[in-house]
């Protein structure tokens, strides 16, 4: 069955259809949770929190077909209003252990040899906006057009951005090769 | 220089979200879909309106089935234990980090001064004498030399412990992060803002810190039986961090019902309900009107039940009955 039929039989509150839903996007949404948030966020709370918004809200969306950008503006949202709330505890005296968000740890600041970690730990540096495009286009390998319809923007911004992205990512990481064809990588074209 | 694609796989292979923490977040989200209506067990001594009858209405198509907890086996990764470690060399000295993932008991001791078995997930960053484990999920059991400089401490979303020269055990799961300590003397911070310092054989528990941690803490309360008294108060710390905007603010509410019940408290459950329904709509406030109209008919009768009748998308012929005997004229 296809998603837009499996979100039409969920509107029409078929026995099964939820669970199903939740069945096909919650390791999608728990994955989105645990790359674009922090280290202190809790993703399971926070895809909790999607689906909490989905129930309430699924029988509002009018164009099924765009369920999986609709799903993602809701983790944003949700992912923003966490980013918030640990921002805010931080500054509570005595709600939460000092120096937790001071960027990388004592520990994670020896320097690391595996690419792959100091990768994942750079992304944790970038904003927002530049982490989200590598996570879905680089992480996740979603084509530039369907990155496009999930963030709201055109096509082309999500090339651009994608290749600001990989270059501060590059700046922090050295090792990671330019190994993309140039005129590709340049365009942040990875496909 | 590393291969930027193969690289990038390797980073989504390690923030995959692994099945068990999928099953976790469902597990929550199956609550959801099961019929509030069996709520309504709890009008039958004494029941105005011939529950049995109404129950058997209730469970009629226009309710959504209650769903097969049914899983696709996690198996796979039940036989893995694995730990990858990351050796490297830095300035001043090794540091070492592990990730840890075991679903059987498993061990590691890097270095003299710290021993660990653990069932469950996290990291474990450092080098002596200072060591850092973030522990994401299940127990990890930490023996360290006693006066012997060590500064080794165990984080966890909702506590953090700092030791020096002890033995001690770290669970953490549905219910929050829970502290037992065998040898020595640790302090416990949690997040949500009270402290412990705890010697041997004392223990300390740190709830969940975020409304939805606190709703999944529970429903695992429910799942084990605990009192009404215990996951009220649970359901309560959620509400009190949760404004009417947060997503979970409205379930909390909903999960009120049923403990209140079971305590007694009819007039509150009744409470719990409409609070629900002034913030929420859709299915399952659909369901919960039919509970709120039968609560509301048996504790006061007409007056406050009319509107949550009226309310009813698809009243039982009972329940249409009712509507019409409270009608005014």
């Amino acid at each position: 069955m296809n998603n837009t039929q499996l979100v039409l039989d969920a509107q029409a509150n078929k026995p099964g259809a939820l669970g199903r839903l939740f069945d096909q996007w919650l390791p999608v949404v728990l994955g989105w949770c645990k790359r674009l948030g922090s280290g202190r966020i809790n993703a399971e709370d926070a895809a909790h929190d999607v689906f909490e918004i989905v129930l309430q809200r699924l029988s509002s969306l009018r164009d099924p077909s765009v369920f999986s950008s609709w799903l993602y503006g809701i983790t944003r949202r949700v992912l923003a209003g966490h980013r918030r709330r640990a921002w805010f505890r931080k500054w509570l005296p005595g709600i939460e252990p000092e120096g937790i968000d001071e960027g990388p740890s004592p520990f994670r600041r020896a320097e690391q040899s595996e690419v792959a970690v100091r990768v994942q730990h750079a992304l944790a540096q970038l904003t927002d906006a530049h982490r989200e495009v590598l996570v879905l286009c680089d992480l996740e390998e979603r084509a530039d057009s369907e990155v496009a319809e999930m963030l709201g923007v055109p096509k082309g911004t999500v090339k651009s951005r994608l290749r600001r992205a990989r270059i501060n990512l590059r700046a922090l990481v050295p090792e990671l090769a330019a190994d993309l064809h140039p005129q590709h990588a340049a365009n942040g074209d990875h496909r | 220089m590393s291969d930027y694609r193969d690289t990038m796989r390797a980073v989504a292979a390690r923030t995959a979200p692994d099945a068990e923490a999928v099953t976790r977040v469902r597990r929550r989200l199956d609550a959801q879909l099961q019929p509030t209506t069996s709520i309504l067990r709890h009008l039958d001594d004494p029941s105005p309106f011939e529950v049995e009858r109404l129950r058997r209405r209730l469970r009629g198509p226009h309710l959504p089935k209650r769903r097969s907890l049914a899983w696709p086996a996690v198996g796979l990764l039940a036989a893995a234990v694995s730990l990858f470690v990351l050796g490297t060399r830095s300035g001043t000295g090794t540091s070492t980090e592990l990730t840890l993932s075991a679903s059987e008991s498993a061990s590691v001791s890097p270095s003299p001064l710290l021993r660990m078995d653990y069932l469950g997930e996290g990291t474990l960053s450092g080098a002596d004498p200072a060591w850092l484990v973030e522990w994401e999920h299940g127990t990890v059991s930490l023996a360290v030399t006693p006066d012997a400089g060590a500064d080794v401490r165990v984080r966890t979303l909702d506590a953090e412990v700092r030791v020096l020269g002890t033995q001690f055990d770290v669970t953490r799961d549905e219910l929050g992060t829970a502290v037992e300590v065998v040898r020595g003397r640790v302090e416990v911070l949690c997040t949500l803002g009270e402290s412990a310092v705890l010697t041997a054989g004392e223990t300390h528990a740190c709830w969940p810190a975020t409304p939805a941690g606190l709703l999944g803490r529970a429903l695992a309360l429910s799942d084990r039986g605990a009192s009404p008294e215990a996951r009220l108060a649970t359901l309560d710390a959620g509400l009190q961090l949760a404004p009417t905007s947060d997503p979970a603010h409205a379930e909390l509410l909903a999960h009120r019902i049923q403990p209140l019940l079971d305590q007694g408290s009819h007039r509150e459950a009744l409470g719990a309900a409409e609070a629900y329904l002034d913030v929420a709509s859709g299915a399952r406030a659909e369901e919960l009107r039919h509970v709120a109209a039968h609560l509301a008919l048996a504790l006061e009768g007409c007056s406050r039940a009319l509107p949550h009748l009226r309310g009813l998308g698809e009243p039982t012929p009972e329940e249409r009955a009712r509507l019409e005997a409270c009608q005014p004229d």
